[in-house]
């Protein structure tokens, strides 16, 4: 990684560290918008460090990398990813980024897009939509015809209702309606671009952020070993606790690794290979690591008042979303039979998709 | 892995057998990545390397570090011609994972070592024309890392017999060898006398840090998709996981390398390779029975016969070159735990 990327890491490390705790974490869930972190994360230039033209398109993941990560090991209870990709999304479009959070939808079989009056307008309803009560602007992307297209909706456009819903970790995760709703702009999306680019930019968002919340519960997992005693020593002595964590770790350095290369490798389109491989590993990580953590922290990290649940609860939400480990190795599995067995290698290699 | 002399005497005039060493030994002065690209091909394509596998892994890496420089000048370039093959004298009956315990002895005399003891699972003790070899050449002290010792072996030497030792599957690759009043001359101490284990430890690190730790099976997952119908989700669902694995395998892999040309120490890494490629390797049989209850019968296609070997040879990747329990124990160690 560049050094660019090596000063964001450093500065968004501080700033989280310093910032998101749990007084924080526990306001989101009552339903509070943490207005003023969100301030502090936007003059940061967070939000568009995908979207910074200064920037070669190749370096622009490596230097989101460390962004997403953090969000991820401090559980930042906020959209900065979805804005993140949403403002990379406006810009790879012709449009500029813009100020304030928000949040994305990939059309589905439930949202229809048509062109009225050289506008787009949207109808239908779109569920688990992260962060929409509190985003100012929602970015779409999606077919007219055969036409992709990439459309801005403000949040106070006629139509659009949000009504309230929330992953297992208290993180929103609205139900988007639109009843002739229409796009403050809109654009045809560029050839040679991904076909279904909120799925693809978020699924590898959401595996770096889950490589973070994996290396916090590592991290914590590991401190609590060496810190609880029972039967006169800490119980990371333990050979079988020392196994589990082994296995823990070896699972976040698999996450970490698939996700990484993706970054690494990724222009403005992204490998759909990469993609993949990092959402499947970085999710099923998520399970082992959060079910292995547990066992280690025994009751106390089975209640409300550790912190281990900030991180558990997301891995567990963070995993489903954006497609699930099934949906992206059904596509790599077909690619791989349809290739057949002796064109495996090579396309290992190639890490052609 | 199976095992043609002529296949790595190709390989050798080819250039590539000890390709990142100094080119006045033989080598070819190569980066270790190039040297990756190599190996990762062979093994890919289930190359006959067996012959020469622990010499350009280990052994040679071992001997330019601390072998005495008529030996380097002696050995390494036939090594690298393909033509001189090695085993590894670590494990005995009583010390396997617990490799400090050893008891063989080497002995000091006027023109030399006089050795005695017996080794294990001695893989290619057969064929190879040295062994090296870890034995204890002090008093069993409070430090049971201390006074041991690493040697060059000519198998030739009299007083050394080796048993074959058959596998589960009847095959003989490994073995058993003994020493009954074996002299060595006195510059086939490797390294220095008492420097044992840290320089085994560093043998086990070039051991543990190649791609054989997830490409043993890859014939395997070839066949597994050969056989898959591309309609079937239970199919495509599970090879997209094992694409997904082996992807990620392959790039920690290659991180590994990307230490080793660096000249970093990647034993931790290394361990973490292998500890979750073993896991994937192993599960791999067990997937291809879950998809395809491949019936394994003499009579069976291409992929009964794969699936045959490997559900047999499985068990022995998380013991071959440390054992699962040790691997992971290294591990913990790395993460810090007290």
């Amino acid at each position: 990684m560049s050094n660019e990327s090596d000063m964001i890491r450093e500065s968004v490390n501080r700033m989280f560290s310093q910032r998101v705790d749990r007084q924080v974490l526990d306001q989101l869930e009552a339903g509070v918008w943490p207005g003023e972190l969100w301030q502090l994360v936007e003059e940061s230039g967070f939000s568009q460090v995908l979207s910074n033209e200064s920037v070669d398109a190749a370096e622009g993941w490596q230097n989101a990398y460390p962004v997403f990560h953090a969000s991820g090991f401090y559980r930042l209870p906020l959209p900065l990813a979805e804005t993140i990709v949403a403002n990379a999304l406006l810009v790879l479009a012709g449009f500029a980024p813009r100020n304030g959070p928000m949040t994305l939808i990939q059309q589905d079989g439930h949202l229809n897009l048509h062109v009225e009056d050289n506008g787009l307008v949207l109808n239908g309803a779109v569920a688990s939509i992260p962060w929409a009560r509190f985003a100012k602007h929602i970015v779409i992307a999606g077919r007219v015809g055969t036409q992709l297209v990439l459309g801005l909706v403000e949040a106070t456009s006629q139509g659009l209702q949000i009504s309230h819903a929330q992953n297992i970790a208290g993180e929103p995760r609205d139900l988007v309606s639109f009843n002739d709703t229409r796009c403050t702009e809109y654009a045809g999306w560029c050839e040679g671009l991904p076909d279904t680019p909120v799925t693809l930019f978020c699924a590898l968002a959401r595996a770096a952020m889950m490589v973070g919340a994996a290396q916090s519960v590592l991290q914590q997992s590991v401190e609590y070993a060496n810190d609880r005693v029972q039967f006169g020593k800490s119980i990371g002595k333990y050979q079988a606790t020392q196994q589990s964590l082994a296995i823990l770790a070896g699972e976040v350095a698999c996450a970490q690794t698939a996700t990484m290369a993706a970054c690494q490798a990724a222009t403005s389109a992204l490998s759909v290979f990469d993609v993949a491989v990092a959402k499947i590993r970085a999710g099923q990580t998520a399970g082992v690591v959060a079910n292995i953590a547990h066992q280690v922290h025994g009751a106390f990290g089975y209640t409300h008042e550790h912190t281990l649940h900030y991180a558990t609860r997301r891995l567990w939400s963070w995993r489903a979303e954006c497609g699930a480990e099934s949906l992206w190795a059904a596509q790599l599995g077909r690619q791989a039979i349809e290739r057949g067995g002796d064109k495996f290698w090579t396309a290992l290699v190639a890490r052609a998709s | 892995m199976s095992t043609d002399p002529a296949f790595s005497r190709a390989l050798g005039e080819r250039g590539w057998i000890g390709m990142a060493w100094p080119k006045r030994y033989g080598g070819g002065e190569r980066s270790m990545l190039e040297r990756y690209v190599v190996v990762e091909e062979l093994l890919a394509a289930g190359a006959p390397c067996g012959a020469h596998w622990v010499a350009d892994r280990q052994s040679g890496p071992l001997l330019l570090l601390y072998g005495q420089e008529q030996i380097k000048q002696a050995l390494l370039p036939r090594m690298a011609r393909g033509e001189l093959y090695f085993c590894i004298g670590m494990s005995e009956p009583n010390s396997g994972s617990d490799l400090a315990s050893i008891r063989s002895r080497a002995t000091k005399n006027q023109d030399g070592w006089l050795l005695n003891g017996s080794k294990i699972w001695t893989s290619g003790a057969h064929l190879a024309q040295y062994m090296i070899g870890l034995f204890r050449t002090g008093p069993v002290s409070s430090n049971r890392h201390a006074d041991l010792s690493q040697f060059l072996i000519d198998m030739a030497t009299p007083g050394i017999s080796v048993r074959p030792i058959k596998d589960l599957t009847g095959a003989d690759h490994f073995n058993e060898v003994f020493f009954d009043n074996v002299r060595i001359p006195a510059d086939h101490l490797l390294g220095n006398e008492g420097d044992g284990w840290n320089q085994v430890m560093t043998e086990l690190a070039f051991e543990r840090s190649g791609p054989e730790r997830y490409l043993s099976c890859i014939q395997l997952l070839i066949q597994m998709i050969d056989s898959a119908d591309r309609d079937n989700e239970r199919h495509t669902v599970a090879i997209g996981k094992l694409v997904a694995e082996m992807a990620t395998l392959r790039q920690m892999s290659l991180g590994i390398a990307g230490m080793l040309a660096r000249g970093e120490n990647p034993a931790l890494p290394a361990a973490i390779v292998k500890d979750q490629g073993t896991l994937v390797e192993q599960n791999l049989p067990e997937i291809a029975h879950d998809l395809f209850g491949i019936d394994l019968s003499s009579r069976g296609g291409p992929i009964a016969s794969v699936m045959s070997y490997l559900v047999q040879a499985a068990p022995s990747f998380s013991i071959r070159g440390g054992t699962r329990a040790i691997v992971r124990g290294i591990i913990a160690k790395g993460l810090g735990l007290r």
